[in-house]
């Protein structure tokens, strides 16, 4: 379950004991509490003509646009929910395991060794099946021939984390062209 | 040893605790710092572990987590 569905079941369930306790309060006439006190005559009469219009098929386009959005919401949330999160760690096979700011180290310090690429940032998600998918943002001076670099960076990589023994299942690689003034590294 | 993000990786038996290794009924985890540059690739050393714990591991499933690399000090400074 993710944080996001956690915090509101919480809070959904802790609005539910709340109402519990109201309405056993008011049930039993606790406290000098009945449920002829309470001012939800308005609000039933309203519910109710609600749900009879809902039977006629006597609702307005802008009701039925929020109905249809909120089945559309739950439906989604719901295939989130059921949809198993990603692991933390990179999957190295045999029961071997690498946190991913070790991937993501290893990429980066493979890039830099690369003439041309004058600062990276890596980012590392882990996958189920063995190796990390590795999203690398490569740096480089404007007006290079940037298909070569890519190639180049590619191969040094991919050589890199092999000698590593740290497997990636997918690199995409981004060029930047940057302001050597503003990165890292102003020469390779 | 590594100890997690957030020092999860530790194992409470008693009054005392044990960081880097989490024991479970049937399954071992190792958290690891390995120096750096690599001796070897990191799937060998993590053999090697495999290899020096089993004898004591009970028949658990053990597995190797690198946590981090740490440049190793150089001794002549």
């Amino acid at each position: 379950m993710s944080v996001f569905n956690r915090i509101v079941m919480t809070l959904l369930f802790a609005g539910l004991f709340v109402l519990g306790v109201y309405m056993v309060v008011y049930s039993f006439d606790l406290f000098g509490r009945s449920l002829t006190s309470l001012p939800i005559s308005e609000f039933a009469n309203g519910l109710e003509n609600f749900v009879t219009r809902v039977e006629d098929g006597d609702l307005t386009i802008l009701t039925v646009t929020i109905l249809v959005l909120l089945a559309v919401v739950g439906l989604l949330w719901f295939i989130v929910e059921l949809t198993p999160s990603a692991p933390r760690r990179v999957r190295m096979g045999n029961g071997t395991y690498a946190s991913r700011s070790v991937v993501a180290g290893e990429v980066s310090t493979a890039a830099e060794q690369v003439p041309d690429v004058l600062g990276s940032s890596v980012g590392v998600r882990a996958r189920r099946s063995p190796g990390a998918r590795v999203d690398l943002e490569a740096r480089v001076r404007r007006g290079e021939d940037l298909g070569t670099i890519k190639s180049g960076l590619q191969t040094k990589v991919q050589q890199y984390m092999s000698e590593k023994g740290l497997p990636v299942s997918k690199l995409n690689i981004k060029l930047v062209e940057a302001d050597p003034r503003q990165t890292k590294t102003r020469v390779q | 040893m590594g100890r997690g993000r957030w020092v999860e990786a530790a194992t409470y038996e008693g009054n005392e605790k044990v960081s880097g290794v989490v024991v479970g009924p049937e399954d071992l985890e190792i958290h690891i710092v390995a120096d750096y540059p690599l001796p070897r690739p990191i799937p060998e050393i993590a053999e090697n572990i495999r290899e020096r714990v089993a004898p004591q591991s009970g028949g658990r499933t053990t597995s190797v987590v690198v946590e981090d690399l740490e440049v190793a000090e150089d001794e002549r400074l």
